[in-house]
């Protein structure tokens, strides 16, 4: 069979292809796009990128609850009398044709003005006009194209606004530096008195005071404020030495400008407020397109379908659901309550999302059943009774609340302690040697121990040294949620495992067939079978004999699924053993099998799911400094199955979402720091507790649960060494930390004598800002550079 | 010498010209996407310039 590409979407075309003259299309969707696109003019779709389009099959999606506008309220960023703009997430984003065609979807339809994609985002800002097109018919018409809008409950619209103040502040600061500098430069060169006189210094210096106090109220105020609380609580942060370092340069300054008795420092102040924002500002640059904060409200759905008493579907807000509301579940709709079972037979429920467990589970009429489950097969109607934050599953983001928030200090902060102490001690000594003698110098003298003895090292080889590693790392495919994680990874004394999804790949895949005696025409009619079913055992067979090139074959009658047995079509049969009602011995170790008038087809062994590439080298890799655990939801898997080929000492099975939480916990008490892998909500509990949570994620779009950090499913095999490199990493942050003491004592050395003129410290103080940033920067690029690690494979 | 005051406030005023520049690219969101606008200028305009025009106006209200 000759395999043709859709001409809109690439994918190859199946039995059902459509073709026209030239052009060809794996399903109508396509086609229909391609006919919109090019009746409208915008077939430069396919010049700029080739098949660039969305494939069309499976598509469906409900937007009917965008009608009512309390619902659609939270989405709406801006709306007038005649306009309103939207932020959309547009998943489906992922090339150039893509920003050119929804920029262009004004020629699509007359009431949309403009389109401005963020393609790092995978986001469009959309105005259009409210009385040509409702919010409704535009997400339907953008699903139309291939781009179905996204709608999350936990949707935030005021992501971007403190990053922009610190820009502000940055931008001001080296405004200020730069022109005070400037102004400085007489008194550097010692022209002053020959160039301009008395006067003319003078006038520099009030210059220079005026100048700095918008920087000092702007730029330092985070500093200062932050200073303040810690005193006020008690604690010792970074903030505290960096504030009193502040105040020290700024007074002195002041002092001498209004007491004409010196030029003061404040292009030191000036430089020093700058670099320090600089370095916030290059810790803060993480990595926007992905959320480390999802709570259960990312999967959930933003409305269910609530039937009224006359039988009246209306769509309802989640937080809206009563108990006793009536509501109406599609296939492949989750479960967004707890709540009793209506349905005339039984359902199949599948609750992979919650255990980690991909065989769905029976229900029948009356069974109460959990939120956070699927609806396979059958639409069917379940009785709310619970409101949808009391519902079981959600209980493990509640009880996280009243967990006491952590109050452990990091590495920065309990360093400045000492440092603060240090450098008041030094002070006082200073003061003390000089008053007796000259109380005039004394006071110089210890001010200037507070001026330059500033906590350049803390506050900036730390976020230059992490803010590289987060970069390197993110280019490795390992995404860290903050510079706090980096330092909690050093400890990590335990690591625990989820398994499907985690240790092994999520979609489940069989080896050949124990026996086979089918010919191509039922393999391609057993395929058409399993492509009907949504049970993970059709899919692992559809997808097995895609792989051995079958295409499957024209049915038009419908499969009849018994549920939790097989599927039945004509004389064919598939599933258990038992159902396929074979005249002939069960072959041994079969669990699946394929019949056609009781005579047997093929038989399967176990459908176990493979375990992740490369995880020999990385279990063996972290045993050698931890000890490693799995957490299951699923059975304990029989005797030949894969976990006795996994040297794992811990394995624990059939472990609920509050037991793996209870898990890390209790090893938490016992003094131990431990790492959770885990990909599901299933796993969120316990990725939320552990000290640090790592997320397995195939692909940065799809979700991943609440965690400090994501690990591209393709890094996975060389996860112990990105570890590895995380902690060797801390000896570049020793090695920076050191050249800022070796700094600090020459500038003290000074300090302590009286002798630090303004021309010392304008050089000193910006040499050793410099100098820390190369070596945390500089050091973390050419360890990764040593270390040779294989770039990230998800496809950007 | 009043002329070394009168450069010196002409360049702050200058500096300060930039600054304010500065503030206005903040502002409108340059820094928030670094990825698409190197990728929209390749996009070849030849009819709807000027109706992509008109619609950043009205992207302003």
């Amino acid at each position: 069979m000759n395999q043709l590409a859709c001409t809109h979407c690439g994918e190859p075309c199946l039995e059902d292809q459509i073709v026209e003259t030239d052009v060809q299309f794996c399903c109508s969707g396509c086609q229909t796009v391609y006919h919109i696109l090019k009746d409208n003019g915008l077939s430069d779709f396919y010049r700029l990128d080739n098949a660039a389009g969305q494939s069309q099959r499976n598509n469906s999606t409900d937007y009917s609850w965008l009608s009512v506008p309390e619902l659609q309220a939270p989405f709406i960023q801006f709306q007038d009398d005649q306009h309103t703009r939207v932020q959309l997430d547009l998943p489906a984003i992922h090339c150039t044709s893509c920003i050119w065609l929804l920029e262009h979807l004004n020629r699509l339809h007359e009431g949309v003005s403009s389109v401005q994609v963020n393609f790092g985002l995978k986001r469009a800002t959309i105005l259009f006009r409210q009385a040509k097109i409702s919010i409704q018919e535009l997400s339907e018409l953008l699903a139309k194209i291939g781009y179905p809008p996204l709608y999350r409950s936990d949707h935030d619209q005021t992501q971007s606004l403190p990053n922009r103040r610190l820009l502000y502040q940055i931008g001001l600061a080296g405004f200020v530096f730069g022109n005070i500098m400037l102004f400085s430069f007489p008194e550097y060169l010692g022209l002053g008195i020959d160039l301009a006189g008395e006067r003319f210094e003078q006038l520099f210096g009030y210059l220079n005071l005026i100048l700095i106090i918008p920087v000092l109220l702007y730029s330092g105020r985070d500093y200062l404020l932050a200073a303040y609380r810690a005193l006020s609580q008690g604690v010792a942060t970074v903030d505290l030495p960096i504030s009193l370092g502040i105040m020290a340069l700024f007074g002195r300054s002041a002092y001498e400008v209004l007491s004409q008795s010196g030029p003061g420092y404040f292009d030191s102040l000036a430089g020093l407020l700058f670099f320090l924002l600089i370095g916030k500002w290059f810790q803060s640059r993480t990595f926007s397109r992905l959320s480390f904060d999802r709570d259960y409200r990312a999967y959930f759905p933003v409305a269910a379908r609530r039937k009224e008493s006359n039988g009246q579907l209306t769509p309802v807000a989640l937080d809206r659901i009563q108990i006793g509301d009536r509501l109406q579940l599609r296939p492949g709709d989750l479960i967004p309550v707890d709540g009793i079972l209506s349905a005339q037979q039984q359902v199949g429920v599948d609750y992979s999302f919650v255990t980690g467990e991909s065989a769905p589970q029976l229900r029948q009429d009356g069974d109460l059943i959990y939120a956070g489950g699927r609806a396979t097969q059958q639409a069917f109607e379940v009785v709310a009774t619970k409101a949808v934050e009391q519902s079981y599953l959600l209980q493990l983001w509640r009880d996280q609340e009243g967990a006491p928030s952590s109050l452990e200090q990091n590495l920065t902060d309990r360093a400045s302690k000492y440092f603060t102490l240090a450098v008041v001690i030094i002070g006082l000594a200073t003061l003390a040697y000089w008053w007796p003698s000259d109380p005039a110098k004394a006071a110089y003298a210890a001010t200037s121990v507070l001026i330059i003895a500033c906590p350049c090292a803390l506050a900036l080889a730390i976020p230059f040294t992490y803010g590289a590693i987060i970069r390197v790392m993110g280019r490795y495919g390992f995404y860290l949620r903050s510079v706090q994680v980096i330092e909690k990874i050093q400890g990590l004394q335990h690591f625990i495992f989820d398994k499907t999804g985690t240790l092994c790949l999520s979609q489940a895949s069989t080896s050949a067939p124990l026996q086979a005696k089918w010919n191509e025409q039922d393999q391609a009619i057993v395929l058409a079978m399993c492509l009907q079913s949504k049970h993970p055992k059709s899919q692992t067979l559809a997808s097995y004999l895609v792989n051995q090139s079958i295409h499957p074959a024209p049915i038009e009658s419908v499969v009849t699924e018994s549920i939790g047995q097989g599927l039945s079509f004509q004389e064919y049969r598939l599933g258990q053993p038992a159902f396929c009602q074979l005249q002939e011995a069960t072959p041994q170790n079969a669990k699946l099998c394929v019949a056609k008038n009781g005579q047997l087809l093929a038989a399967f062994g176990a459908m176990s799911n493979q375990l992740r590439p490369g995880w020999e080298q990385v279990l063996e890799q972290l045993s050698t400094n931890g000890e490693l655990h799995l957490l299951s939801g699923d059975y304990q898997p029989s005797t030949q199955d894969w976990s006795d080929q996994i040297p794992l000492g811990n394995c624990h099975f059939e472990q609920s979402p509050f037991a793996k939480r209870a898990y890390v916990s209790a090893l938490q008490k016992g003094g131990k720091k431990v790492a959770m892998l885990g990909d599901g909500l299933n796993d969120a509990g316990a990725l939320n507790t552990a000290d640090v949570g790592i997320a397995i994620s195939e692909d940065q779009s799809s979700f991943s649960p609440a965690s400090d950090a994501i690990l591209a499913a393709s890094s996975f095999p060389q996860f112990a060494d990105l570890l590895g490199f995380i902690k060797r990493c801390r000896w570049m942050l020793y090695l920076a930390f050191a050249v800022a003491i070796a700094y600090n004592i020459i500038g003290l050395s000074f300090a302590v004598q009286g002798e630090l003129s303004p021309v010392i410290a304008a050089i000193l103080m910006p040499l050793s800002s410099i100098s820390i940033v190369l070596i945390g920067l500089g050091g973390v690029y050419l360890m990764a550079w040593f270390s040779r690690l294989k770039t990230d494979q998800w496809k950007k | 010498m009043q002329v070394i005051l009168f450069l010196a406030l002409l360049s702050i005023l200058v500096a300060g010209g930039f600054l304010f520049a500065f503030f206005w690219a903040v502002r409108s969101g340059q820094y928030e996407d670094e990825v698409t606008p190197a990728i929209r200028i390749l996009f070849d305009e030849p009819t709807s310039a000027k109706q992509d025009q008109h619609d950043d106006d009205d992207n302003n209200v």
